[in-house]
């Protein structure tokens, strides 16, 4: 799967992220607030680890079972976020993914915006029929992303996931490829 | 080949890991067809070396600790109906998910949901699970039955989610926590 993405919107370009872009991303995610919301998403991380992990994106990538875009924000040229490909199965064609953005970008459509046009290019990549996405109970700003770009609720976990010594539901969210309007 | 030894018993079953001794009979209750027609991704036909190669893969994953197989034995005759399983144990979040089928001539007789509410009682306590979920295609109602007798609530539908048999099938998801298994 070629890595050399780069898909444009009207405020956005995502592309791939790059090692030099570690401490970006150190500082994006400093607030812990991305890591309260995703679970299983390490705190604090170190550079040196946020490289490594940038490292691992980059090889799934190419070996093509994800699929990792940073989100860059035009007018400054800087990193505000990723949307990430994560489970790709090819035998029934579908695909789950997940986003996160920096908090003083939030609210402000950036998310709709690279989602809708993560998933576009998604669907055609790699000929999904349907693509889904889910997060914990209470995470509203997540869920208003999926329904704006299109996706349907089709059901919620009970206590699905445990996240900081407590279980919490995971709602879940489907699109099918001819319900893609954009 | 070794195998965790252990066994469970109901009223009328025994649960107890198969062995690739078990191939030929698995095969006979295969045959027809009709548990890969409901289950996607279960070959058919499905040859005996496939099968016995099946089963040894699954005892070494069950060694491992990543899955746990078992096999339905009628407690009588000591013959093997189906099998029940724990496909994806999943331990950050304490759950897992499981699956199960029986030969033709041995459904509709309440053995599936008999086994399956003793093999849960152990993986609860065993694997230290919170919750277990279980999916079907739509329209396998004898499966929705089982879920639904164990006191599993549907938690989903997965639309066009499964490609099976020529066809993109929703998958319908349960879901059962230990505390309302413990309730029953």
């Amino acid at each position: 799967m070629p890595t050399n993405t780069r898909l444009e919107t009207p405020r956005l370009i995502l592309r791939r992220y790059e090692l030099s872009e570690a401490q970006r991303m150190c500082d994006l995610l400093a607030d812990g607030t991305v890591a309260a919301l995703v679970p299983g998403w390490p705190e604090n991380m170190t550079p040196e680890q946020m490289q490594a992990m940038i490292k691992e994106d980059h090889e799934q990538d190419e070996k093509g079972v994800a699929s990792h875009l940073g989100i860059e924000l035009k007018k400054t040229g800087e990193l505000i976020g990723v949307a990430k490909l994560v489970h790709v199965v090819p035998e029934h064609k579908h695909g789950g993914f997940g986003y996160w953005i920096g908090t003083e970008y939030r609210s402000k459509g950036y998310m709709t915006e690279a989602v809708k046009a993560a998933v576009k290019h998604w669907f055609e990549t790699f000929d999904f029929v349907r693509m889904i996405a889910h997060h914990m109970q209470g995470n509203d700003a997540s869920g208003k992303v999926l329904l704006n770009a299109g996706f349907k609720e089709e059901g919620t976990f009970r206590k699905h996931v445990a996240h900081r010594g407590k279980y919490v539901d995971a709602i879940f969210y489907g699109i099918l490829r001819e319900e893609l309007k954009y | 080949m070794s195998t965790l030894q252990f066994t469970l018993q109901t009223d009328r079953l025994v649960l107890k890991p198969c062995e690739t001794a078990d191939a030929e009979c698995m095969h006979e209750l295969l045959e027809d067809g009709s548990v890969a027609d409901v289950i996607p991704g279960l070959p058919h036909p499905y040859s005996l070396v496939e099968i016995r190669e099946c089963i040894a893969k699954d005892i070494e994953l069950d060694l491992n600790g990543e899955t746990s197989h078992l096999g339905i034995f009628q407690k009588e005759t000591n013959q093997l109906m189906g099998l029940l399983m724990l496909v994806r144990i999943v331990k950050d979040h304490h759950y897992a998910e499981v699956g199960y089928w029986l030969g033709s001539d041995y459904r509709g007789k309440g053995y599936m949901t008999e086994a399956v509410k003793a093999a849960f009682k152990h993986w609860f306590d065993q694997f230290d699970l919170n919750r277990i979920v279980a999916h079907h295609i739509d329209g396998n109602k004898a499966s929705s039955n089982v879920m639904q007798k164990l006191g599993m609530a549907k938690e989903g539908e997965f639309v066009q989610h499964i490609w099976h048999q020529g066809q993109y099938r929703n998958a319908v998801w349960y879901g059962l926590l230990k505390k309302d298994f413990y309730a029953d």
